[in-house]
This record gives C-alpha cells, structure tokens and sequence, in this order.
C-alpha cells in the first residue's frame, strides 16, 4: 500500500521521538553499568559517566564472594514465581465472578474490595495477623498477604466484563458451564491483560522490600531486593557512633552497589520481551462495549 | 457436574497452597500455614551444634545483619564465629543470634516487639532508640543483674563509673551496658596544603583568615589550570559541621554553670559567616540540594575543593591522590570564634550499647554473655582471628596478619558480633601495621597529626557534656521542638541565598516564629531538665581521662 | 445479599443456580480480604489511643481525638497537606498522558526489534531506586555543575537555578517522576490496544484516513475505559505521595512546597513510638482518598463507564 506523506513524516517522528525517549532512559542504565565495571578511586571522585573508566570485574567478585547475592537472588525468585502463580489464579476467581452482572452482591463486594485499597490497619496490626497463622518466618507471609491486589483485580474485571456478550451466550448455548467458560472462553481472549498483570504481580514481588525485612528474619532467607537496598541506604546512616576501623570495613563501596543494582534490574530487562510476545493484536473480534 | 468440577478445583488450589508454603521453608523446619501458633517468647534459638545438654540456658543476641557474610561463611545465624562463640561462652550457656536488617533497626524491632519475640539482648548504636525502649519499658534495670551475675563487666564499672552514669535514667537506675573505646577523633577537618603554599597563605585561625583562604582559593586557580573551577569551602554534608562546631551551635548549648541557652547568637554569627562565603563565591552554589555531602566529598577528592570536613580513610586518599597526585592535606583546626575554640566531630570514649529485653527468660545467662562478649580476651580473638591460622606475634608484640585474603574471608565481617568489646584496652589498634601502602602511611601521618590537634583538652567539642544525658521531652513538646526548628532552619537557608536579606532580619523572623509555635516552653523544659538532672550530667571534660 | 426476584420461586433457584459456581470461586478470595483486610483494619483504632509497644493494642489507653490535635497542631500543617495534595494531582493529572502516548506511539512501530527494544528500555527505569535516580536528578540540573546548565549556558548565556526556584522545581520533580513511570504505566494501555479489532484500521485505511486520524478516532475511544478507569483508581493513592522521591530531590529552599506528609511523617518518627500518630494521618489520608475516589467515580457515571 502506497504510504501518503503524511503517514511517512508520521513514522519518521515516531522513531525519532522513540529513539529520544529509549535513550534518555538507556543513559542512567549505562552509568550504573559503567559505575560497576571501574576502578574505585575513580567512582569516589565522581569522574565515570557512561563508560567505565579502567574496566575491571572486581565488583562482580567481591559481589558474588563477598555476600549473600547467590542465596538471596534465589529466594528472590522462588519468591516471585510462586507468588505470581498464586496471585494470578486468586485474582482470576475473583475478577470473573464480579464480572458477571447477575452474581448477586456484586456492586457490594466491588465495594467492599475498594474500601481495602484505602483503609489499611498498618503495620503492626498486620503483623500481629500474620503471626497468630504463624507464618512469621515463612514465605507464605509474603504472598497471602498480597493474594489478590485489588488495583490489578479491578482492571482485570474491566477487562473481563468487555468481552462481547455474544460470545458468552453463544457458548452458554452450548451447555457451558461457569468455568468450562472461564477456562475455554474468557482466559484465551485475555491473554494480553494476563501477560500484563502477571508482570505487574512478578514486579512486585521481585521488587518486595518492607513486607520481607519485616516478616523475614532468617538472614539465608532474605531476597535480593532487601539486600541490595541495605547496601544503598547504608550510606544515609549516622557514622558518627562508628569507629574509624569500622567506618573503614562497613561501608559499601559504589562499585558494589551498582554491581548489586546490575544484578537486580537484569532479570526484569531480561523477562519483558518474553511478555511482549502475548501482546498480539486482534485476539478479539467486535469491538470493547463500556 | 459443574460443582463437582468447581470442588475439584478448590481442592487443587488448596493443596497448591499448603505444597507451596512447605517449599518456602528452607531450613527450618516451621509449620505451615494454619493455626498452630508461633512458639513464643525469645525462644527463637536454631541450635547451632547439635545435641546440646537440655539444661542449657538458650537466650537470644541482636546481630546486625549487613548482608556481608562472605560466600560459604554461612549465614549470620550459623557461621564459624558463632560456633566459636558457643564453644566458649560459659557452659551452660546457649548463644543463638537474630540478624536484624542494619537499614530498618526500628521497625524490625516494632515487630518483634509487639510480637513478643524479640532478641533478649538489644544491640544499637542509635542512641533515640535505646532510649525509646527504656521509656517504652520494654527493658530491664540493669543495677541489680549486674551485681549478681556478672565478674569482669561490674569490675569495669567500678573502675570507670561514667559508663554507668551514661545510662542511668531519671528513675536513678542503669539501663544499659556499654563499651570503652578511648576518646579519638571521628571527623577531619582538612585544608590543601600545596594550595595554601602556592599561594603564600597560612592555614586559617580565625573566621576572618578562613573567609580569605576560601575566597583565594576560589579566586585564584590554585590548581593553575587556567579555569575557575575550583571551590574553597564546602557547606553541605559533613563539611557543615565546620561552621556549625566552630561557632557552637549543635545542641545542647550550655554555659559555664551547665545551664540551658538557645543559641540564637551562635546560629546568626554562624549563618553570618555562611552568606559572606555564599556572597563571595567561594562555595558551590548547589550546596542545599547536595543533601548527603556526596558532591562535597567528590568534588574534594577529585582535587576541586580546598577545605572539606569528614570521615575519611585511606581509600579517599589514594583516591585523591591519583586525581591529584602533587596533593598535601593538612588537617586543620577550627578556627577560633568569639564563642571558643572546638574540635570536630570525635569519638566519645565510651558508649551504651546494650539493652536487654524486659521479657528475657535468662537475664543472668544474658549478663553471663555479656561479660564473655565484652572480655579484651574475646575481643583479640575475634578481631584478629586465630592464633597461628590468621595471625602470628608481631615484632612489637602485637598480632600480625598472615594472609589478607584468608582475613578478608573469614574474619573482618563478624565486627557485629562483638560490639560490647571496649576496645579501649588493645593498645595494638593503635600501633601502625607492618607492611603499609605509601598511602595508607601518609594516611596515618595525617591521623597522628589530626590527634595531636584535635584531642586537646583546651579545644573540646561544642556540647559540654556527653550527649548520651540528654532529655526526652513529652510528645508535644517534641512535635513543636521538631516543626519549628524545620522551619527555622529554611528561614536561615533562605537568608544565606537572598541578596539583601540580612542576618537580623532572619533573627527576628526565627525568633518570632520560634516563640509563636510554643518553643519557649520547649525552652523552659529543657531547661528545668538540664538544672534538675544537673548531677548526672558528664562534662566532656571526663572523656580526656579515656584516651 | 440483594436478590432479584422476578416471577415467584423459579427466579430465585435458577439465581441460585447461577450464582453457586461464582460464589465457589469467589469463596477463597472472601476469605483472603477478611482475613488480611479486613482483621488488620480493626488495628485502626490506634489512631485514637496512645500506642505502647509493651501494652499492645488492646491494654493501650484510648486518647481519643488527641493524636489528631497533635498532628494538625503544626502550624506549617495546611501548608503540608497543600503541599501533599498539589504535587500529587498535578502528578496524576500531567503524568496521565504520557504513558497513553507512549503506547500509542509504541503500537505504530513496525519493525518488532526496535519496538521490543524501545519498550524494554522506556519500561526499565520504573527499576531504579529513587536513591539513585535522585542524585542524577539533582547533579543533572544543578546551577554550577549540571549539563542542562552547561547547555542552556552555550545557547542563551545563562545559567538558571532549576532546583531553587520553586515552579522548575516542580517541573523537574513532575518530569522525572513522568520519566521513571511512563514506561511502565504504559504496559497496561499497550494490552488495551491489542483488543481492539485491527479490522477498524483496515477499513479506516481503505477509506483512506491518515494515521493521526486513525489514532482519534480508532484507538483512544477503543482505550477510553481503561484510561477512565486508571484514572478513577489513581485517585486513591493521591495522599500516598512517595516518600523517596520527595526526600531525594527536596532542598530546604524550596520547603515551602516541597514539604510534604511523608516527610512530615518521618521527622515525626524520629523520636520513635510514633505508631499512634502514623496510624492517626493515615486515617485521615484515607479518608481524604475516600471522598475523591467516590467524587472520581460519579463523575466517570456520567461517561458510562465507573468502577462500581
């Protein structure tokens, strides 16, 4: 098809505007890198921007026998994927139901779901819930907790209740029952809000910080997250009640802490192009109904 | 046939989660998920040696977790230094310690707290902490424990009381234990001296001299590489403590009779001296968004700045050092004020640290451990490892390193463990080491250089008394307290930047504000506080008596 | 539990019919948001009482509205929560475009690396700690030393304090925040496009309409109930202003509009036992999240489409 100039300069500013916006994000990216590829001397005095200066994988080493990175990077994902699984099937028993206008109460939960998003006990009654299950210790103080994010619910019924009604009928004709439904019908027409949701979930996890610090307290249990935070904000704490040997001993060096940084964004730079495969364009036909 | 489907699926979603909180567990063996509840009290020891007599005494120890177990150490529960420990505590003692996470101390310890479960033995560095758990009364008097129980430690607190004076509270009892380190400096305040010398300056003394060394410094292209790019004086992060010690504005401020006295001269003479450097151009205009003195200290190490103020260590050097290499510091007094003559930032001689958890099952075993942890036997150990595996005797009779990397590994990151270890009494921490690099002699010539002007009796810090005795004051008082002095502090900011805005100007404006959200009668509790406790107080004149 | 009831018994068996395999599935999820939801919120009756760790919830005294007083007592506090709600709009209200016009540029690019490697890209900086990005932030725009300044110095002969001064202060703490987000918020809008029915755009492009056209008059009302109703549920997170992001780019000379509740908070803190006055604001910021997520919701009735 013939392309009119108009859609040509179109494209043009397109990638032009694309190419801008990757790469004003890719920058950072490149000066971390470059922070845990140098020399310390050189990250103390500020100098390295985008390219290491002396190229050296001294960081990496001290990263992988100086800590706990190994251990931590595997909890980290057991944590994530067991909790993605869990809390993606939770969200789908709960965002279909709601869906459907004839399930009674229906307007009633939606709100009552609602109302947990902005009331929150806090911490330490949270707490004191999780250790009468006495799960304090346990991973599964991590992903009970978070079964079903309401946020993430809620976009999941949009999503369902604009699957067009004849479909739904249609099959229901066939004698289809609820899940039959769910499982052949619903699921496979979602996939792209699937994919984006189990990201959003798999995200969170990965990235879970304060629920581990304080539901976890055995140290080869800890996630990466939790480490590499402590690294970063090491910094920030009072040296003032330190020795100078101990300043000297506990304190990060830069280079390590964008080794760490490397090392936890890595996975998720690595795992996104795998969700853009389900990104894919007409899996619905007729268009969304409000 | 749909329900019996929809059974068979909610069986599978429970099994599903029953199989994967088991898989959660690791070594461990805790139940899963259901109400069997959590065992209580500090019992959260995992025995680190098998088989154990039963009658052991099992108590609980705080251990920073710092995420720096080496690779095949083990973990801060189970590693070679708390099975050594457990090999020479008293016998029928039974060590088992918690890490708690070293970024989020407080509300880790709000957790276990209200749980129940936390360590038996509190180990902080953050004084508002430990005295959050005394007034929360979440610990146990220490007078009478350690009397009964406890040999060297009580030996220690006969022979310097202080330490018992730093923790006692209104009450008149001892809350906590502490350590010994000897008085040493903390901060350096340091000035270029290949600058000044370029120059034909001398290392500034009083305000006035300080405001012309900077100017020049600015001014003139010390590093002679034709560009104005280099700075005098830094004013953010540790570097602002230079003007704030010299002009004695850190809290609390009292006169010679030990009496409470707001500051308002010193802050004004202080922020003065800020706006004449600001005005003059000798400090970098970012200095308020360069909040944590991170482009301070890079500045100064990459050989833009020339006085700068903080910690440092030999790494800074030998950074400094390749950016520059014909670079001389040269540590430097505060300069002398209409106020006095200070010194930065030191270390006191000694600190509480330890707390020990009301609910403690074996408060004795606890004072037991304590002793054991705190004995310089114990300390020489544990710093310097093993005899003959990491360390051999050194000519000068102190221990010598056999293998670095070996003492990298196994032996430089259990520092947490024996924080209670006064240091104070190995004399070998002083004594320089063997085989040093050129700078890490450099950096020591500096150290003794920085002693030998900083430890003076007749140039203390600012605070004339050991800040540990200091008042809580009541939830509303500290909200005013906190508010207000947040407010304050950007009206003297903004007098430091506006052209024309003079220093009485901001005064004013500070003092009316000051008085208007309550803070005289913030002024009057402290007050009545520092006259009433006026005997408990430790005049920093005690801690050169440690050195 | 409401019924329908329609002509005698039949109606409700055959509602009951419908329902059971729903109120099945839905059982487990009942289940999880009383357990973890709904028991932990009776926690919030520390806000009226003063919290001690040593008494627990339950032998702690009731204060009644003191911790409120306390709170609100701060002179400076109408200015906090000003502060708190200003930023947080103009974030949700100059943010909210963006993502939807990434996503929209992102769905027209055909060659699939570029647009796999773009997407990665813009999506990656939601990763970054704000300890981090903070300091690039500030180092970026600083007066004397920043690139933007070095620039801006070549072009025009003139350096500009963007952190100083308080409406480019806020431009950078809104642009940055755009720049870590957009990538990821995004996502949600790329899935919404790929459902729309590409059959739209052919018969759109036979009847030889521009791109531009297609984007106004296909793509944004195909994704206008996703938009609506992020929008709706960002309205809850309003007083949730982050703190990292705030501690990392604030500087006293601009306090006046930068400070905000989570600072506040956090200096509160610092005395510690501060769970009762952290219980109390969060009540209140519920609150205030309540009404504009109820007042979001009615206006989105009138477009047909609300969250409930």
């Amino acid at each position: 098809m013939r392309e009119t100039i108009g859609n040509r300069i179109f494209y043009v500013c397109n990638y032009a505007l694309l190419t801008l916006a990757g790469l004003i994000c890719l920058l950072p990216l490149l000066n971390v890198l470059a922070l845990s590829l140098s020399e310390p001397a050189a990250v103390l005095a500020g100098k390295v921007t985008i390219i290491p200066i002396a190229l050296q994988l001294d960081s990496y080493a001290q990263l992988m026998t100086g800590t706990s990175v190994v251990r931590s990077f595997y909890n980290s994902l057991v944590i994530t994927l067991v909790g993605t699984c869990l809390c993606m099937l939770a969200t789908i028993l709960a965002a279909y139901p709601l869906s459907k206008r004839y399930f009674v109460a229906r307007k009633f939960l939606t709100l009552a779901i609602v109302f947990t998003m902005i009331f929150n006990g806090g911490l330490i009654p949270s707490y004191l819930v999780i250790k009468s299950l006495g799960l304090i210790n346990d991973y599964g103080a991590l992903w009970l907790p978070a079964l079903v994010s309401a946020y993430n619910m809620l976009i999941l019924k949009t999503f369902f209740e604009g699957i067009p009604e004849e479909l739904i009928d249609a099959s229901r004709m066939d004698g289809c029952g609820e899940l039959r439904l769910l499982t052949r019908i619903v699921l496979p027409l979602s996939g792209p809000v699937l994919a984006t949701l189990t990201l959003f979930y798999g995200v969170g996890f990965w990235n879970s910080f304060m629920n581990v610090l304080i539901y976890i307290n055995s140290s080869d249990k800890m996630n990466l997250t939790v480490m590499v935070q402590q690294m970063i904000s090491s910094q920030m704490l009072e040296t003032l009640s330190l020795r100078q040997d101990e300043v000297e001993q506990l304190t990060t060096p830069e280079g390590l802490k964008a080794a760490a940084i490397m090392i936890l964004i890595m996975p998720m730079l690595v795992v996104y192009p795998f969700v853009q495969r389900f990104f894919v364009k007409g899996v619905m036909i007729g268009a969304i109904k409000g | 046939m749909r329900n019996r489907k929809l059974a068979i699926l909610m069986v599978i979603v429970m099994c599903l989660l029953a199989a994967c909180s088991n898989a959660g567990e690791t070594n461990e063996s805790k139940g899963s998920n259901g109400t069997n509840g959590q065992a209580k009290g500090g019992d959260k020891a995992a025995p680190t040696s098998p088989a154990k007599q039963a009658d052991k005494k099992k108590i609980t120890v705080m251990v920073y977790d710092r995420s720096n177990v080496p690779q095949g150490e083990g973990s801060y529960e189970k590693n070679r230094w708390t099975e050594w420990i457990n090999e020479n505590v008293p016998k029928d003692v039974e060590v088992a310690f918690v890490p708690i996470p070293r970024g989020a101390v407080r509300d880790k310890l709000n957790s276990l707290f209200a749980s129940d479960s936390a360590p038996d033995l509190i180990l902080d560095y953050d004084p508002a902490i430990r005295n959050d758990l005394v007034i929360q009364n979440l610990v146990l008097p220490l007078d009478e424990l350690i009397d009964q129980h406890s040999v060297y430690y009580k030996e220690l607190i006969a022979k310097y009381p202080a330490l018992v004076k730093l923790s006692t509270k209104e009450d008149g009892k001892n809350y906590m234990v502490g350590r010994l380190d000897g008085l040493d400096i903390n901060h350096y305040v340091f000035v270029r001296q290949d600058w000044l010398t370029k120059l034909g300056l001398q290392v500034p003394t009083t305000p006035e001299e300080l405001l012309e060394v900077a100017v020049a410094f600015a001014e003139r292209d010390p590093d002679d590489n034709g560009k104005k790019d280099t700075y005098g004086i830094a004013l953010s992060g540790t570097s602002e403590n230079i003007i704030t010690y010299m002009y004695q504005t850190i809290y609390p401020v009292l006169d010679s009779d030990l009496a409470y006295v707001n500051p308002w001269e010193q802050q004004k003479a202080a922020h003065a001296l800020k706006k004449r450097l600001y005005e003059a151009g000798a400090v970098d205009r970012d200095f308020l968004t360069d909040t944590t003195g991170k482009k301070a200290e890079q500045d100064f190490l990459s050989g833009k700045l020339g006085i700068w103020g903080g910690n440092f260590d030999a790494g800074k050097l030998a950074s400094l050092k390749e950016a520059v290499p014909t670079a001389v510091l040269t540590p430097m007094a505060l300069p002398r004020t209409e106020f006095g003559q200070f010194a930065p930032e030191l270390n006191s001689p000694m600190s509480p640290i330890g707390l020990i958890n009301r609910n403690a099952k074996h408060p004795d075993a606890v004072i037991q451990f304590i002793d054991f942890i705190s004995s310089p036997e114990t300390g020489k150990t544990m710093y310097y490892g093993l005899e003959g595996v990491h360390w051999k005797a050194g000519e000068n009779g102190c221990p010598q390193i056999i293998d670095e990397e070996k003492y990298k590994q196994e032996v430089s990151w259990n520092r947490d463990y024996f924080m209670l270890t006064s240091k104070y009494f190995d004399a070998c921490l002083k004594q320089p080491s063997q085989n040093m690099t050129e700078v890490q002699k450099e950096f020591a010539d500096l150290t003794e250089a920085a002693r030998a002007l900083y430890l003076q009796p007749s140039s203390p810090p600012p605070y004339a008394i050991d800040k540990n005795v200091v008042p809580t004051l009541p939830q509303d008082l500290f909200i005013i307290k906190q508010n207000t002095e947040n407010s304050i502090k950007d009206i003297w900011v903004k007098a430091i930047v506006t052209p024309g805005y003079t220093m009485e100007q901001a005064l004013e404006e500070a003092q009316g504000m000051w008085n208007k959200s309550g803070g005289d009668k913030v002024d009057q509790y402290i007050a009545k506080w520092f006259s009433d406790n006026k005997s408990r107080l430790i005049p920093i004149s005690e801690w050169y008596t440690i050195q | 539990m409401n019924t329908q009831l329609k002509d005698g018994g039949s109606a409700l068996s055959k509602t009951l019919k419908q329902n059971l395999p729903l109120l099945l599935m839905f059982a487990p999820v009942a289940a999880y948001f009383l357990i973890f939801k709904y028991a932990p919120m009776v926690g919030l009756v520390i806000a009226f009482k003063q919290y001690g760790l040593a008494d627990g919830i339950w032998g702690s005294p009731w204060t009644g509205l003191d911790n409120f007083n306390l709170l609100f007592s701060n002179p400076q506090m109408v200015n906090i929560i000003r502060n708190t709600l200003v930023l947080s709009l103009l974030k949700i209200i100059v943010g909210f475009p963006f993502p939807i016009m990434l996503a929209l540029l992102l769905n027209e690019v055909k060659a699939l690396w570029f647009k796999r490697v773009t997407q990665t890209l813009v999506y990656m900086p939601h990763f970054l700690n704000w300890v981090i990005i903070g300091g690039m932030v500030i180092t970026l725009f600083s007066l004397e030393s920043g690139m933007i300044n070095q620039v801006l110095e070549q072009l025009v002969g003139y350096r500009y304090a963007f952190l100083y001064n308080e409406w480019s202060w806020i431009s950078v703490f809104l642009g940055s925040g755009i720049w870590k987000e957009a990538g990821f918020s995004a996502i949600i809008y790329l899935a919404a496009i790929t459902a729309i029915d590409p059959g739209l755009y052919e018969s759109a492009a036979l009847d030889g309409a521009s791109k531009w056209r297609m984007m106004w008059h296909i793509t944004l009302p195909g994704i206008r109930p996703t938009v609506i109703i992020l929008l709706i549920l960002s309205m809850e997170s309003v007083m949730d202003l982050g703190f990292d992001q705030i501690y990392m780019l604030q500087n006293r000379v601009v306090n006046n509009i930068a400070d905000v509740i989570p600072t506040y908070m956090y200096r509160m803190g610092i005395q510690g036992g501060q769970f009762s006055l952290t219980t109390a604001m969060g009540l209140f910021s519920s609150l205030v999240g309540l009404i504009l997520i109820v007042t979001s919701n009615q206006i989105a009735k009138k477009f047909n489409q609300s969250l409930w």
